[in-house]
């Protein structure tokens, strides 16, 4: 048991770190709370040119394809750092789909694919999720036929975030009817200006978008297709170990907290300063604590994963008390604020810029999104605990 | 970072594991709660010394292995799995005040005691009215040429019954000094009365009297030169010992999961596993994400203080999460077990008895979130 860094990895730290601390500027976090993250402004485009210079679209990618090689652990560190600083890393095509590629795609695939990726030519989306089927995600319909050399694709794509800023979609696809529901799915990259691709606009509580996107009759060729036919399901689930690092990372609502904490001490209210009220006191020792323990679980899942071993139960655990802790700092967070925890971004009056105020607003998403958190504490029960499954299902 | 044990940290572990089973069955524990035993396993304790496992954190140079804070919290862990009585903890206590605090000479003389087995111990530190805040300590300690005399009251006092001697915080004289000292008191010297407590978890604490006790210049913890001066040293073994209580805590909180975790997989009703319902699942879930919790922070904490940080916010954070997770898992132990967990039978209720003996034991939940509010808030510049 060794909670130290290595100095190779602290070294790696501060390189994350003074690259953020030059890059990182005040009118950058503006441009981001102006966009409410939905879009990409001009100064987030130039962030993300400075970071592909550094090779950071491809840190865990093998160099062989352009990457930086990282481990786990310092893929983390990366993580840690650039959430703290409030920049966001969805990143799909870098953490996800590039991986993947890299994996199990085809020569012809990593060819295609692989250098956009990198070079920013190519934005990806998720599509995954559709009306009648969202944490069953085996259950979807989206239909691929193979028609001479071209896939014909139909069906509708749902909750589908960045749909609108992405070239393209890593598309859940069923290519075998007739098989078990996981043994007939595939993955295709579907171009986003492909004529038949409609993305429409749904508007989310936390200001957030996301997208359904309908596909009617989209002709795609047959070489977009990742990796082999109906193979899909392992595909789409053996790229959760970054995607589960992600949503367990808590590091931008750990720094929204110390901000708290300064603002508590500064900020008064009927007379007195908020750092002296003592249920505000409690409140925020709570929350410490807490914050401290989804940090831990943090560093326990890359470390494991660092020791080569499979996340299962100790993913899920991690992302059903990191998502409800979420929330609980943000609630917590706006009531020590008192009246001034309604306050939006937009208000002169509002606290941390209405940060809380709209994370409150935002994070309710995550206890369902990934995962819905029912699902994950089931995972946790019974691969983790050995509990025994719910014998009758209704198919 | 490796947030695991080490091979050879497991291997501590199951060997440990092993001892436990072989020399303190379950049926043992229920025993010596008994008010009629000394509530100490003689057994187990030579086992434990003969083996090495007493002296874990003593330095190798007073009979002990020099072996670090997470591997004492291994040992403290398995300990709270298996119910071990608590001499070894108010020893352990004891022990790390000596570490601390103590001089060469009695370092050398009562760690390696303790090591050997030959040593029960215990710190007598709150009184009746004052638990935490010193300044208000009315136990005072008076020289009278070379010699001092002691008088007052300590309660609480764990394992008051066997230690020899009671390590006892009386206030002295402060002439500028933070006017703590430590006396090492031999629990047969003439004005000592113990009057043993009755408390819910059956272990055993007391009120311990001292009329005009009179003791000699050896009796200074750290000797003359602690004089008055012991509140650091008392509040750093204070705080190991509730970081290695997180250990213990942590130990005895997934036992209570591990015995859970097989009741509800063979008790059937409704024609299939109590087990395989959700709802049992989702409880299952938040139950072992409060151990895993604790066992997180509880090391981190060790593992912080092995390493010579003051850990002083993590060790909060450990108690007060171990503390609420201990009683709440227990709790849904219970709820789970229904009526077969609430007999005596069962033995659950020893586990649930040592949340709530542990619970209130150095610090409540509330008391370490107020510590951490100030270390939180008002270091905050």
């Amino acid at each position: 048991m060794d909670f130290r860094l290595t100095k190779l990895q602290l070294g790696w730290q501060e390189e994350v770190r003074a690259f953020l601390r030059n890059e990182c500027s005040p009118e950058l976090k503006a441009e981001l709370r102006q966009t409410g993250y939905n879009e990409v402004g001009p100064l987030l485009a130039a962030f993300h040119k400075k970071m592909r210079a550094k090779n950071w679209f491809g840190i865990n990618w093998p160099k062989e394809y352009g990457g930086l090689e990282k481990n786990v652990i310092e893929q983390y560190i990366f993580l840690e750092e650039f959430r703290g600083a409030g920049i966001p890393v969805s990143m799909v095509g870098a953490t996800i789909i590039g991986p993947t590629i890299i994996r199990v795609g085809t020569d012809e695939n990593k060819r295609m694919w692989l250098g956009p990726i990198t070079s920013g030519e190519a934005e990806w989306c998720l599509g995954y999720s559709e009306p009648d089927a969202g944490t069953d995600l085996a259950s979807l319909s989206t239909r691929a036929e193979l028609v001479g050399d071209q896939w014909v694709i139909n069906g509708v794509k749902t909750w589908i975030s960045e749909a609108h800023n992405a070239t393209h979609m890593w598309t859940a696809v069923r290519t075998d009817p007739a098989a078990a529901k996981h043994k007939g799915i595939s993955v295709i990259a579907v171009p986003m200006n492909a004529p038949g691709v409609t993305t429409r606009p749904i508007w989310t509580w936390g200001d957030r978008r996301v997208n359904e996107v309908l596909l009617e009759d989209v002709y795609v060729p047959r070489n977009f297709l990742i990796g082999e036919v109906n193979k899909g399901w392992n595909y789409i689930t053996g790229a959760l170990d970054f995607e589960r690092m992600l949503m367990g990372n808590i590091s931008d609502m750990r720094q929204l907290f110390d901000d708290l904490v300064q603002l508590c001490n500064r900020m008064l209210l009927d007379g007195e300063v908020l750092a002296k009220r003592p249920a505000v006191r409690m409140k925020i020792a709570e929350l410490a604590m807490e914050l401290e323990v989804a940090r831990l679980f943090g560093w326990r899942a890359a470390s494991l994963l660092d020791a080569g071993q499979v996340l299962s139960a100790e993913a899920s655990m991690m992302k059903v008390y990191v998502t409800e802790l979420r929330a609980k700092v943000s609630d917590w967070g706006t009531q020590v604020l008192d009246l001034y925890g309604q306050l939006n971004t937009d208000d002169p009056m509002a606290p941390l810029f209405g940060e809380l105020t709209f994370r409150c607003r935002y994070t309710p998403f995550l206890r369902f999104g990934g995962g819905t958190n029912e699902v994950q504490r089931d995972i946790i029960a019974q691969r983790g605990l050995g509990l025994p499954r719910p014998k009758e299902r209704r198919e | 970072m490796n947030v695991d044990f080490t091979e050879e940290q497991r291997l501590v572990q199951l060997t440990i594991r092993g001892l436990m089973k072989r020399h303190l069955p379950i049926s043992l524990v229920r025993e010596l709660q008994q008010p009629h035993t000394s509530g100490h396993a003689e057994g187990l304790w030579d086992q434990l010394a003969a083996d090495g496992w007493l002296g874990l954190a003593i330095p190798e140079e007073y009979g002990g292995s020099g072996a670090t804070f997470v591997d004492l919290g291994i040992l403290y862990e398995e300990s709270g799995r298996a119910l071990v009585p608590t001499t070894l903890y108010s020893t352990t206590h004891a022990a790390l005040l000596f570490t601390a605090l103590g001089t060469e000479a009695q370092r050398r003389d009562y760690l390696r005691r303790i090591a050997a087995g030959e040593a029960i111990s215990t710190v007598a530190y709150a009184e009746p009215g004052v638990i935490h805040n010193s300044a208000c300590f009315a136990t005072r300690a008076t020289r009278i040429g070379d010699r001092w005399v002691l008088s007052g009251q300590k309660a609480f006092v764990l394992n008051a019954h066997l230690a020899d001697p009671l390590l006892v915080v009386a206030c002295t004289e402060t002439d500028g000094r933070d006017g703590l000292t430590v006396f090492l008191i031999p629990r047969a010297a003439p004005g000592v009365t113990i009057q043993p407590h009755s408390t819910s978890a059956g272990d055993r604490q007391s009120v311990v009297r001292f009329d005009g006790v009179h003791v000699g210049a050896e009796a200074v913890l750290g000797g003359e030169a602690a004089v008055g001066r012991a509140k650091a040293a008392i509040t750093l073994a204070t705080r190991q010992a509730t970081a290695l209580q997180c250990a213990e805590m942590t130990g005895g909180m997934q036992q209570i999961l591990e015995m859970t975790l097989q009741y509800v997989s063979e008790r059937d009703q409704f024609g299939r596993p109590i087990g395989s319902f959700q709802a049992v699942h989702h409880h299952a879930a938040n139950m072992a994400t409060a151990v895993d919790g604790a066992r997180l922070i509880a090391y981190y904490s060790l593992w912080l203080l092995a390493n010579g940080a003051p850990a002083e916010a993590e060790t909060a954070m450990a108690k007060a999460w171990a503390s609420d997770a201990y009683i709440s898992v227990s709790l849904m132990a219970h709820q789970l077990w229904g009526g077969m967990g609430y007999a005596l039978e069962s033995d659950l209720y020893l586990w649930s008895n040592r949340a709530k003996a542990t619970e209130l034991s150095f610090g409540t939940r509330d008391h370490h979130l107020q510590n951490l509010a100030r270390l939180v808030l008002d270091t905050a510049s």
